[in-house]
């Protein structure tokens, strides 16, 4: 390593460092009950992006279906606690394997089908799993939802309070982030890049395009359920209306606004796209507005997203000194 | 044999309305690339200036004209600030800027519009035609007669015309188009604003038959957006058989197997259409390329 490439090296270890920090001691900053339960939903997000970066950012594809993952993985677990009397963990463990089995179902359709296509696919199979999960009322209750799910509960230890489930998924948060950057840094992970910057260069060079499709969208999907099963016991109620695709639209926002197949920017696009509104709550047709410019005007600005902003006003500034030594 | 030929009918009805969709989202996507998610809202907004001209006491067929015109001003302003500096971009980026719009225009139809349905009269009261054991209703019937003239007029006009065929030169090669001395420009803003025409024509029709809600454009946009893909990506001759099919499948799955999964029945055509032959019924011949 150079000795320029450490100055940055050494501010990323230090950020990491500060972010911790902060991470672990915002429970003692945020007093209200409501407060930590906005930290819950960024932390939740924070998993269910960067699982989705998996798909959009690392390997390229479009996948407007990840809600219905998610619903998935929350009424799987919520279903299973609640009705049969299953401990947390099995609960969890469920939602990510029946997760993980259906992701790997729709990547075998959608190893054939690219682009457009696949995006419209994947809009497809979302919109049933909600329409099949509103009608089988027998089931999940229909459109009035599930309540009364119970806060996790670990060997004996409840995290009812909002502290302890706070650190409970700040510490999953903090492991899903190890297991994608150590991913992103593995073969699989440039294995994943390649299809995404020329699927046929990518197979050329010996990359089993189709083994790491189903890989990219097993993963993803099992961490879709971890973040719905853990949604499903954080919020308690669960109704098909929320899995929405309008929260498909806000994930796929935040890990574009983020910054894609980067670590960094899908955690800041959860955290910026999570709380945000919950603090312009009073003004929300009006944030609504400015938040549809913004991902206009990111996307046509920003291609890399927040995370690539530093990198894009170093630029910024030197094309501003070049021009100012060519006057 | 009576209740399908109503079925039928209404099928055929909104397959209509579901054509006109279709047909205006591919139109956009044929003549510049450009994949416009925002077409749900054009379409919403084509039944609240209905519903608010003739508020203001316009008579129903000037409000048709005038909320057509307002679309096609939507239209033009899209064109100036949206779409030239998505043109030739990629499909992520055409979506992901056409969705942020679209969310900022279905906020926006909330502060002026307020979040309340709204409903548009039919021209014809609510009176039904009955032809033996049949009842009709004469709205539906004008919205398939619209369809059918419109759709005639603009085949002709792609078929017959220079214009048209400037049209189709641009949609296929802008380069050599623009080579051969064809304004490429103007040709690409006649295809937007023909496509907002489209979804304001959708949007006024379609009121009566539902209420005029924010999310009303939505749901006939996923519907268009299924013919599209049942119907071949970027073919306009698709975009209108399938719009039709999968109205036509609707309506009988409604009827015959479950009102419930109505929904879904659009869908899983698509899911079908898609495994079984992924370029749709009527493909474009385009080769991948590195």
């Amino acid at each position: 390593m150079s000795a320029s490439s450490m100055t940055p090296a050494r501010l990323r270890l230090a950020g990491l460092v500060l972010a911790l920090i902060v991470a672990l001691g915002l429970p003692f900053v945020l007093g209200s009950a409501y407060h930590l339960g906005v930290a819950h939903q960024v932390l939740i997000f924070i998993i269910l992006a960067l699982g989705y970066d998996l798909l959009l950012g690392f390997t390229g594809m479009l996948s407007f279906g990840h809600i219905g993952l998610f619903s998935i993985g929350a009424y799987t677990s919520a279903i299973l606690v609640t009705s049969t009397g299953a401990p947390f963990l099995v609960g969890l463990a469920g939602a990510a394997v029946l997760t993980g089995v259906v992701g790997l179902v729709i990547a075998i359709p959608a190893l054939r089908i690219k682009g457009h296509s696949l995006t419209l696919l994947t809009l497809a199979l979302g919109e049933v799993i909600r329409i099949v999960i509103r009608s089988m009322e027998w089931l999940t209750n229909g459109s009035h939802g599930l309540a009364g799910i119970p806060r996790p509960e670990i060997f004996g230890y409840s995290f009812r309070g909002a502290v302890p489930l706070y650190y409970l998924l700040l510490a999953i948060a903090i492991l899903t982030l190890i297991f994608v950057w150590r991913l992103k840094n593995s073969r699989f992970g440039r294995s994943f890049n390649a299809i995404r910057d020329s699927e046929i260069g990518a197979d050329v060079c010996g990359v089993n395009v189709s083994r790491m499709k189903m890989l990219a969208f097993g993963l993803s999907a099992v961490i879709a359920g971890i973040a719905g099963s853990l949604y499903a016991h954080t919020v308690r109620f669960i109704s098909p209306e929320f899995f929405s695709l309008g929260l498909t639209v806000i994930l796929v926002a935040m890990v574009l606004i983020g910054g894609r197949g980067t670590i960094i920017g899908p955690v800041l696009g959860a955290i910026l796209f999570i709380s945000l509104p919950e603090a312009l709550r009073f003004v929300k047709e009006y944030y609504l507005v400015a938040f549809g410019l913004a991902i206009w005007a990111s996307v046509l600005l920003l291609p890399e997203g927040l995370a690539g902003l530093p990198k894009r006003l170093r630029q910024w500034r030197v094309s501003g000194r070049r021009s100012e030594v060519a006057r | 044999m009576d209740t399908f030929i109503q079925v039928l009918l209404a099928g055929t009805t909104i397959g209509c309305i579901y054509a006109l969709v279709a047909l205006g989202f591919t139109l956009t996507i044929a003549a510049a690339g450009v994949v416009n998610f925002a077409y749900a809202e054009w379409v919403t907004y084509g039944g609240f200036f209905g519903v608010m001209l003739v508020g203001m006491g316009w008579p129903l067929w000037l409000a048709l004209i005038g909320a057509v015109a307002c679309t096609m001003g939507i239209g033009y302003i899209f064109q100036r600030v949206v779409f030239r500096p998505l043109e030739g971009r990629h499909f992520l980026t055409t979506v992901t800027a056409t969705i942020g719009v679209s969310v900022s225009m279905a906020a926006l139809a909330i502060l002026f519009w307020g979040p309340y349905p709204l409903t548009l009269p039919t021209f014809f009261g609510s009176g039904i035609l009955r032809v033996g054991e049949i009842s009709l209703f004469p709205h539906n019937l004008l919205i398939i007669a619209i369809t059918a003239v419109l759709i005639g007029v603009l085949h002709l006009g792609l078929t017959r015309t220079t214009i048209g065929f400037r049209l189709q030169a641009t949609a296929q090669d802008p380069d050599a188009a623009r080579l051969m001395g064809i304004r490429v420009r103007r040709m690409r803003t006649l295809a937007y604003l023909l496509s907002a025409a489209l979804a304001g024509l959708a949007g006024f029709l379609v009121a009566p038959l539902f209420i005029v809600t924010t999310t009303m454009g939505f749901a006939l946009m996923l519907k268009g957006l299924a013919a599209t893909i049942v119907g071949g990506w970027g073919s306009l001759k698709g975009a209108v058989f399938g719009g039709l099919l999968i109205g036509i499948f609707e309506a009988l799955g409604a009827a015959y197997i479950s009102s419930e999964y109505k929904d879904v029945i659009a869908f899983v055509i698509v899911i079908v259409v898609l495994l079984a032959m992924p370029r749709g019924l009527f493909p474009e011949r385009i080769a991948e390329k590195l």
